[in-house]
């Protein structure tokens, strides 16, 4: 037995419809082969960095679980053939790292540490950078309420 | 004007921004963390850019490219 962090991509029209018979096709997969849930949750629902099978938004879900090491290969096997599951990654934590207590992530980086924002590069590049990346970063890390440009396709 | 001031921060800030957090593993999860210490184009920034010891660096690198995996964050920003 060993702990995993798995992360699943569901399909938003799908979750917004039926919530819990989304997430039950996930925990019914896992728990066929033998998970056991520890933490676990609706972590977000968000626009996505770039579609995915055509999806613009999806809904993450976050399980901690207790599972034989063994069982998952199959759980990979069967939750790449569900269409509500867009994507997952499901990763070992280390051994002495515990669950955390909430599904909530705790930021490291405050906005008011803007130290290392400056003090590189210097000279005629760096006011061009810093205003690019201020643009882009509201970007994607603001809700998705920005105008997309769809013009499908070619990512 | 006020390069004294300037210099104390630099020589006060000294360890990386995970270690000085103390920080045992960085969270794929902190899109927050993870799109300050990336470039408007979704790059990543470079350890001298960054601070970050190469301890950290390693993991944000790993951080990183699960949080693109998951769609998290951009591959590629247009």
């Amino acid at each position: 037995m060993r702990t995993y962090e798995g992360m699943f991509l569901l399909d938003s029209a799908q979750a917004v419809k039926d919530w819990d018979a989304t997430v039950g096709v996930v925990t019914g997969i896992l728990q066929r082969y033998g998970a056991e849930l520890a933490l676990n949750g609706k972590w977000d629902e968000r626009k996505l960095a770039y579609p995915v099978k055509k999806q613009r938004r999806g809904a993450y879900y976050l399980a901690y679980f207790h599972a034989p090491t063994d069982a998952i290969t199959k759980i990979r096997g069967d939750l790449l053939l569900r269409e509500e599951v867009l994507r997952f990654l499901i990763l070992a934590l280390p051994e002495d790292q515990p669950v955390p207590d909430t599904l909530e992530v705790t930021t490291t980086i405050e906005d008011d540490d803007d130290d290392d924002r400056r003090g590189f590069g210097g000279g005629g590049g760096r006011g061009r950078e810093r205003r690019e990346s201020r643009g882009d970063r509201e970007g994607f890390s603001g809700d998705g309420e920005e105008s997309s440009d769809d013009d499908g396709g070619n990512d | 004007m006020d390069k004294s001031k300037r210099r104390f921060k630099k020589y006060s800030r000294g360890r990386c921004r995970f270690c000085r957090a103390n920080v045992q593993y960085v969270d794929w999860k902190d899109i927050h963390t993870l799109s300050r210490l990336s470039t408007g184009q979704g790059k990543m920034f470079s350890r001298k850019r960054s601070g970050n010891c190469a301890r950290h660096q390693r993991q944000f690198k790993a951080a990183i490219k699960y949080a693109r995996f998951m769609a998290l964050m951009p591959y590629v920003a247009r």
